[in-house]
């Protein structure tokens, strides 16, 4: 690339590394946490209502079962009762024992005296005979049952078995013949929930690993994409600007995708323009150096008169130069040109003829054998349709003349004493259009009185232009040196290139401008 | 922008002869496409070129270059280029710059035709 030539670093130098600061919980782990903590949730309160439920239809299930029972024993049993026949009574009771759920029934007399009793499991302390204690514990309230009947949730004394107890009164022909009481275990109650709870938590895992499962499913969805945006960001960070995402997808990922395409194009153009601003200030900046180096470092000092010297580059670099050259006799080559080239090659254009042009000064004698060896020398090797206009003026501070010869270049002013303005302008082809034998220039001699001051420069004095389209114009420029005379050229300069810049008013001035001023002072 | 329109067209008068039209402004950025159709006249071997200028409003360095970068090439098949329409204004800059001792111009398109036959 041309850029590295001219000390533009390459795009990815211009990068900084990217901290992606720190890294916290990935989406993954997040989206699982929360994914996981739902799914739990609704399975524990799914399974708690179907533990309840199940607990309250076993419940009723057992109650159903014991009323039944127990009202056939108390039925059953009347005729045993009122014959206080322990036998049949007991024959009774065992029968109600037939029931699983069972684990005791009892019969009492109106004494509160045991008439018979049966347990399902090991024969109790209790006898027939003995005072019977009905079990203690709170009382359910049964919708539905008739109010002579009680239930209690209770704790059966031999076994320790959680059980609903049942009383019920044995009447008889309105004669109270004792009380029949049954217990019912619970277990099968405890025994089905827990079943149910083993199946609701195996479930439960299985659930909660379908969803944890599913959530990486789903965090990959998302993920995938946000890994490719960060990738691509990483990517463009490290200066591949032509990094794209492809995203076809319709949801917020899909627009951040086309988004990051959008701004890394616009990146990319940008970055474009500034690499080409910065080359081509680069290369303004090249010229510019190549240019200011050509110009003398100081101002000759000649006997007699007193020189002075301005320049100012446009913004677009142009090709104005002028020049001091010491010569032979004593006498002071005074040089301003103006390259037609512009940048690089106007300055390049401009160093070639001010090298000739020096060698020449030094070896010819008359101005206009100067110009026309310069073009012979610089014409073959001066890029086709560039040209170098040139006033070359040579001072003889003795003889008070200023040898002229013109190339292509506007015609210098000279200021009399008495405040008139001349043009003094040679003809002549400007250097580098044609072969030495179609070149024309002529050598005229100006001669210079006490008070004289001779004004040359570039058009761009008397071509800068305001934001009107106006031109500053010879006119101006020449009233400008009557209005100023009075000064000491040093000065001079100065106020003639401020009436200009008054003039154009801040508009950017198009082209460089040149001015040179040497004025007789005895 | 400023624009550059460029007219190209034989002369009614003399085929042989391409008439340039140049219109608006000539600088070094217009010059490029009109250097494209020296190039392309030369190579269909017209040689014979009047340039009007008299709907010109600006002319840069560039732009005055380029018609001696062509000219030696037009001259060496016999042909040249004469200009016609001139302001006094670019008059001035054609005889400060030494041009009208390089080209010839005239008033009009055809006294120039009439230069093109002797």
């Amino acid at each position: 690339m041309e850029n590295t030539k001219l000390g533009i670093p390459a795009p990815s130098a211009l990068m900084v590394p990217v901290d992606l600061g720190r890294t916290g919980l990935s989406i993954r782990v997040k989206l699982a946490l929360v994914i996981g903590v739902l799914v739990a949730t609704a399975i524990a309160a799914l399974a708690t209502f179907v533990l309840i439920q199940t607990r309250e239809a076993l419940t009723s299930e057992t109650i159903r079962r014991g009323v039944i029972i127990g009202r056939n024993l108390a039925d059953y049993s009347k005729g045993a009762m009122l014959a206080k026949d322990p036998l049949q009574a007991a024959q009774f009771a065992k029968d109600a024992l037939n029931d699983d759920a069972m684990v005791s029934a009892v019969l009492v007399d109106e004494q509160g005296m045991i008439q018979a009793i049966q347990t399902s499991h090991r024969k109790g302390a209790l006898n027939v005979g003995d005072h019977y204690d009905p079990l203690q514990g709170a009382a359910l309230s049964v919708e539905g049952l008739a109010g002579d009947i009680q239930v209690i949730q209770s704790q059966d004394v031999d076994s320790g078995l959680a059980v609903l107890a049942f009383s019920f009164p044995i009447i008889k022909a309105d004669v109270f013949l004792g009380t029949a009481y049954i217990s019912l275990s619970q277990s099968r109650v405890q025994m089905v929930v827990t079943t149910v709870t083993k199946d609701v938590i195996l479930l439960a895992v299985v659930f909660l690993a379908v969803a944890l499962f599913l959530s990486a499913l789903i965090a990959n969805v998302i993920v995938r994409p946000v890994q490719k945006l960060t990738q691509g960001a990483l990517a463009v960070g490290a200066g591949k600007m032509n990094t794209r995402i492809e995203s076809d997808s319709g949801d917020e990922l899909g627009v951040l995708a086309r988004s990051f395409n959008a701004m890394t194009e616009g990146l990319q153009r940008a970055q474009g323009e500034m690499l080409e601003k910065q080359a081509l200030m680069q290369e303004l900046n090249i010229a510019q150096e190549i240019q200011q180096g050509l110009l003398p470092k100081k101002i000759p000092k000649v006997a007699g008169y007193e020189l002075a010297a301005f320049y100012a580059p446009a913004k677009e670099v142009g090709g104005d130069y002028y020049d001091f050259i010491p010569v032979a006799g004593g006498r002071l080559a005074l040089v301003v040109a103006d390259v037609s080239g512009k940048s690089v090659p106007g300055s390049l254009g401009m160093t070639m003829a001010r090298s000739v042009l020096r060698s020449q000064a030094l070896t010819n004698i008359l101005p206009a054998d100067t110009l026309r060896k310069t073009n012979e020398v610089i014409q073959p090797d001066i890029r086709r349709g560039m040209f170098v206009t040139m006033f070359y003026a040579v001072l003889d501070p003795v003889a008070h003349q200023l040898a002229c010869a013109n190339a292509g270049h506007n015609p210098i002013f000279v200021l009399r004493a008495d405040g008139q303005v001349e043009e003094h302008g040679p003809e002549g082809v400007a250097l580098g259009l044609v072969p030495a034998a179609q070149f024309y220039t002529e050598d005229s001699i100006l001669q210079v009185q006490t008070g004289d001051l001779v004004a040359m420069y570039t058009d761009g004095v008397t071509e800068a232009m305001n934001a009107n389209s106006e031109e500053y114009g010879e006119d101006r420029f020449k009233e400008s040196l009557q209005k100023s005379a009075h000064l000491p050229v040093a000065q001079m300069v100065e106020q003639l290139v401020a009436d200009v810049r008054t003039f154009i008013a801040g508009a950017p001035p198009h082209d460089d401008i040149t001015l040179v001023l040497v004025r007789r002072l005895a | 922008m400023n624009q550059l329109v460029i007219d190209i067209n034989p002369s009614t008068a003399d085929p042989s002869v391409l008439v340039f039209r140049l219109a608006g402004h000539l600088d070094a950025q217009t010059v490029r496409e009109l250097e494209q159709h020296y190039e392309a006249q030369v190579k269909a071997a017209k040689f014979k070129w009047v340039v009007d200028l008299s709907k010109l409003e600006y002319i840069s360095s560039a732009g005055l270059g380029s018609f001696v970068g062509v000219l030696s090439e037009l001259r060496g098949q016999g042909g040249d280029i004469l200009f016609i329409g001139l302001s006094a204004k670019m008059e001035k800059i054609f005889k400060v710059l030494g041009f009208t001792r390089i080209f010839r111009l005239f008033a009009d398109e055809a006294t120039a035709l009439q230069a093109f036959k002797v």
